[in-house]
């Protein structure tokens, strides 16, 4: 059932953009995403023109508005907008302007949702406060002569967030040498990269240089050009919130200009030239798409010098502190990867738990591995210390798994120990051996995997497991179903489920192998919900005996044990008798 | 992701970025991503937190990210934005997980359960959003979430997870106001949770709400709905009618019926094992096979009506079985039959074990079985 939201259109352009970002992105994962990058182009174009034009509306809202790219240089009109697929920023860009504009949409409830755009968006009070970094062209108010012969500081308040601030001359009052100079340096540009570089520094210069006059009395034919030096500190580029993103195989698209305000209402977040343009300009053209930054290592370097980080160098130190969870694998690392050869020749050796990579000298390689499981076995029937034969097979398997070995001996292992773990009734060690072996069968499988298989079907009657059962069953071949332990395992779950406890109790004495050990966990459970019904059932009274046979008791004694034990109250006239009526009373009550 | 601390946050995402993980990069970036509803991250002033753990230009970028969090104090207007992602997610995970198989690592279920783990958080702050307004409260976004979750908890087999959100949507007001395709949805996952335990009465009130509110051209969901409704209703005693079974390609289920009402017991079975694959498949087959229990029922009550008489003999029962060809059980299996049906309240009276007979009640000694449990 998918859910059947009635949406506005914008939602799934804009869930298309960032679909297709991620379908882009992995290139080592497979995602879903089944959206054409064109489609996703003219539905991300779609909304850049719309915020385009929304935006060009409101910069004449800036007084002091510094001058967008084309006016240094020309550029191309709106409609060859190229939005790259691969620019992630400006999808999220768009996502955080349609989401905040439309969340003052009243809303009775979300669904269905009708937008209308009647409200430009943002027009409307969304805050989008963003953080000001202080600008590197600081105008500082008034120190006269920075000011030309005839201009007088103006009494405005010159913050460093005001507009007016930025360029205080126009570019008519440009010494035209100056204006020249600018030219050529833009000329000098290859790149988008380049002529925002350029732009930033330019700013700088002629800032400086028409506030303290010299923009008039230096000789600007001699002036270098500005270059990109690894001496531009961080806090110089001014922030471009478009996230840049690395990829594994791609180089970073170093994204330039103030792209902060775009221009949303109120105007203290000027300095609009860059941002606009910016976004322009990183559209113009394909060059768009050269990452290319040949001084990017070493920024990288001043970067991480400058806050004190270091790029990771060595690979990860693996932690195995999980090793021996019943699931045996953790997450991310496998032993396969990167195996220890053992070289320690002792047979026994006691269990620890491992924190961190063990040393090979405390590792036995397979060989001697086989010794120790002949050596626990011969222990376990001589001693039947089951202690001790827990650690020793642990330990056997810690070695087997450090050292990535999963072969017919790891199941040869995993099969002794739950034997044993059966032997003794630990069902939590005897259900992480055959957790692992379910596993290890995959590629191993023993001839004993129809036994190991029924004991799995076994397992889940026990802990009343129904949704494993089902995916059990599922995946039973025929050949399994077959196998002389899984079709007696089926026949009792069979009888089980439907309440047969005759069939079950006449299964349960013929089970094979060391299935008994397994139903023995639950045929008290099983007896009882028996009697119940038994009880309930026959009128006037039973015989002892009855039951004796139908539970699968295997003698009288016993029975009569389980019978007095539940409250089950006997004829008068006849001991060997069950009275059912009054039995069915104290029953209920136990 | 909704519960980490704005320290957990920024270091994620400084992690994604050392470790140029440019796509997890963009979800921690990204408004469909569920961290946007951790109220942890809301912070008036980000800037300081994450120019101390980011370089620039990320630092100024990620808390231009979170200064936008404020607006969804109150508001839950990016709910649209978390069901696509935690639709999204759901997918990819899945898809994650077949690939996994197919490279045989990882645990099955590893990838649905860190899904479920990401959108039950998300359901917590949905769940405890008290602050805004009922039109504005994050509330609205329970059910889809739950719904989410019940598709992946039903696929890694978790099913008693699903209890607790059962019961945060159950005392919910908002519970009738959801969408019908929602509610749709929800209910088809309650009814089928509530037929694994096997609670028949309401799981077939959930199952029919589902199939006669689902829309009607959601031809695939109405069958998916039905496949589970029709055990149901075949143990509270509602046979489907074969011209239901055709309609609906469902004649998988056109023996089962028969045999049933039939009280054939032979015919059950081979019906059973001839569709098992496709039973096991939909995970009805264990429900399928109680229907046993009713075929021996609808079968003894025939011998009833035959002998016109309240004590009847084992034995009857037993050439009766021999005539449905189910030969390998003994007079002792059918007491024990018996015993059950009598146990289940699907017959209504007693055994004498003395003199091998069962004796019922004069009234109403086969009760109708929608009125058993």
């Amino acid at each position: 059932h998918e859910n059947g939201v009635h949406e506005n259109p914008e939602w799934e352009k804009a869930r298309q953009a960032l679909a297709s970002i991620s379908k882009s992105q992995n290139t080592t994962k497979t995602t879903q995403a089944s959206r054409t990058t064109a489609e996703v182009d003219s539905a991300a174009i779609q909304q850049q023109q719309q915020y385009y034009q929304w935006y060009q509306q409101n910069q004449q809202q800036y007084p002091g508005y510094t001058y967008p790219y084309n006016y240094y240089y020309p550029m191309a009109p709106v409609s060859n907008v190229y939005c790259s697929v691969n620019v992630i920023s400006q999808h999220v860009l768009q996502l955080f302007l349609l989401a905040s504009g439309l969340a003052h949409l009243h809303l009775p409830k979300y669904l269905p949702l009708l937008w209308d755009w009647e409200e430009a968006p943002g027009t409307a009070s969304v805050k989008f406060n963003i953080p000001k970094r202080p600008y590197q062209v600081q105008c500082s108010p008034v120190s006269n002569q920075a000011f030309p012969p005839g201009e007088q500081p103006s009494g405005l308040n010159l913050t460093p967030s005001s507009p007016a601030t930025c360029f205080l001359f126009s570019p008519q009052d440009w010494p035209q040498a100056m204006k020249e100079y600018v030219q050529r340096c833009f000329t000098a540009c290859e790149t988008e990269e380049d002529k925002d570089r350029t732009e930033k520094v330019l700013k700088e210069v002629l800032q400086d240089r028409l506030k303290d006059g010299s923009a008039y009395t230096i000789d600007w034919t001699r002036e270098p050009l500005p270059d990109d030096s690894d001496s531009q500190s961080d806090s110089s580029i001014s922030s471009d919130l478009r996230p840049q993103l690395s990829r594994r195989s791609q180089k970073v698209a170093r994204g330039r200009g103030n792209d902060r305000d775009r221009g949303r209402g109120g105007g203290e977040r000027g300095r609009g030239r860059g941002g606009k343009a910016n976004r322009g300009r990183r559209k113009g053209g394909s060059a768009g798409l050269d990452f290319h930054d040949p001084n990017r290592e070493a920024k990288k370097q001043s970067r991480a010098a400058r806050f004190h980080k270091q790029l990771r160098s060595e690979p990860l130190v693996l932690s195995i502190n999980a090793l021996d969870l019943p699931d045996g694998t953790q997450e991310g690392l496998s032993w396969e990867d990167c195996p220890i050869v053992g070289t320690c020749q002792d047979t026994t050796k006691s269990y620890l738990r491992l924190t961190c990579a063990p040393d090979p000298s405390t590792v036995r390689p397979v060989h001697v591995l086989r010794k120790s499981l002949q050596a626990v076995k011969a222990h376990w029937q001589t001693h039947q210390d089951y202690a001790y034969a827990c650690e020793q097979m642990k330990s056997i398997r810690q070695d087997l798994t450090v050292q990535g070995v999963r072969t017919d001996f790891t199941v040869e292992v995993y099969e002794c120990h739950a034997r044993i773990a059966l032997e003794k009734g630990d069902h939590e060690e005897f259900n992480q051996c055959q957790t692992q072996l379910k596993a290890l069968y995959k590629d191993n499988p023993s001839e004993n995997i129809g036994e190991f298989t029924a004991y799995r079907l076994l397992y889940y009657i026990f802990t009343k497991n129904s949704g494993d059962l089902t995916t059990e069953l599922v995946y039973l071949t025929p050949a399994l179903r077959a196998d002389e332990c899984v079709a007696h395992a089926l026949a009792l779950r069979a009888a089980w489920a439907l309440g047969n406890f005759r069939r079950f109790f006449k299964l349960y004495l013929e089970a094979p192998r060391m299935a008994s050990y397994l139903i023995d966990k639950f045929v008290e459970r099983e007896r009882k919900v028996a009697l119940r019904a038994i009880v309930k059932t026959f009128r006037p009274d039973l015989p002892v005996q009855y039951v004796q046979s139908t539970l699968g008791f295997s003698c009288l004694d016993s029975c009569m044990a389980f019978l007095t034990g539940l409250g089950v109250t006997f004829t008068a006239s006849d001991p060997q008798k069950i009275d059912c009526k009054t039995s069915t009373a104290s029953l209920a009550a136990s | 992701m909704a519960h980490i601390t704005i320290n957990q946050y920024l270091q994620q995402v400084y992690e994604a970025i050392d470790n140029r993980d440019g796509a997890f990069c963009a979800e921690l970036l990204s408004f469909k991503h569920p961290h946007v509803a951790n109220p942890r991250l809301q912070l008036s002033s980000p800037e300081e937190k994450c120019q101390q753990v980011l370089e620039p230009p990320y630092d100024e970028m990620v808390a231009a990210h979170l200064r936008a969090f404020q607006s969804h104090k109150e508001e839950n207007w990016a709910l649209p934005l978390m069901f696509a992602v935690t639709l999204d997610l759901r997918i990819f995970a899945n898809n994650a997980e077949q690939q996994l198989q197919k490279k045989g690592k990882g645990q099955p279920g590893e990838m649905m359960e860190k899904a479920a783990e990401q959108l039950m958080s998300c359901f917590r702050v949905c769940a405890s959003d008290n602050r805004a307004g009922i039109e504005d409260s994050k509330k609205w976004g329970m059910m889809f979430l739950s719904n989410q979750l019940f598709k992946i908890y039903f696929k890694i087999n978790k099913l008693h997870l699903c209890k607790p959100l059962i019961r945060a949507i159950d005392s919910s007001n908002l519970k009738n106001d959801y969408s019908p395709a929602q509610k749709v949805t929800y209910r088809y996952y309650v009814g089928r949770k509530a037929m694994f335990d096997s609670d028949f009465k309401p799981a077939e009130e959930c199952l029919s709400y589902s199939f006669h509110h689902c829309h009607r051209s959601s031809q695939k969901n109405k069958r998916m709905i039905l496949i589970y409704l029709l055990p149901v209703k075949m143990l509270l005693g509602h046979m489907p009618t074969p011209q239901l079974l055709k309609k609906y390609d469902l004649m998988q289920f056109s023996d089962v019926t028969k045999a049933v009402s039939e009280g054939n017991l032979l015919l059950l079975h081979n019906a059973l094992t001839k569709h098992e694959t496709f039973f096991i498949r939909c995970g009805i087959f264990l429900i399928l096979e109680k229907l046993k229990i009713i075929t021996y029922r609808n079968l003894f009550k025939k011998v009833y009506l035959l002998l016109k008489t309240h004590q009847l003999p084992l034995d009857a029962f037993l050439v009766a079985l021999n005539m449905m060809q189910v030969e390998d059980v003994d007079v002792d299996e059918v007491q024990c039959i018996l015993a059950n049906l009598i146990y289940m309240g699907h017959i209504k009276g007693y055994i004498s074990h003395q003199h091998q007979k069962l004796v019922v009640s004069k009234q109403n000694p086969f009760p109708p079985l929608s009125s058993v449990s």
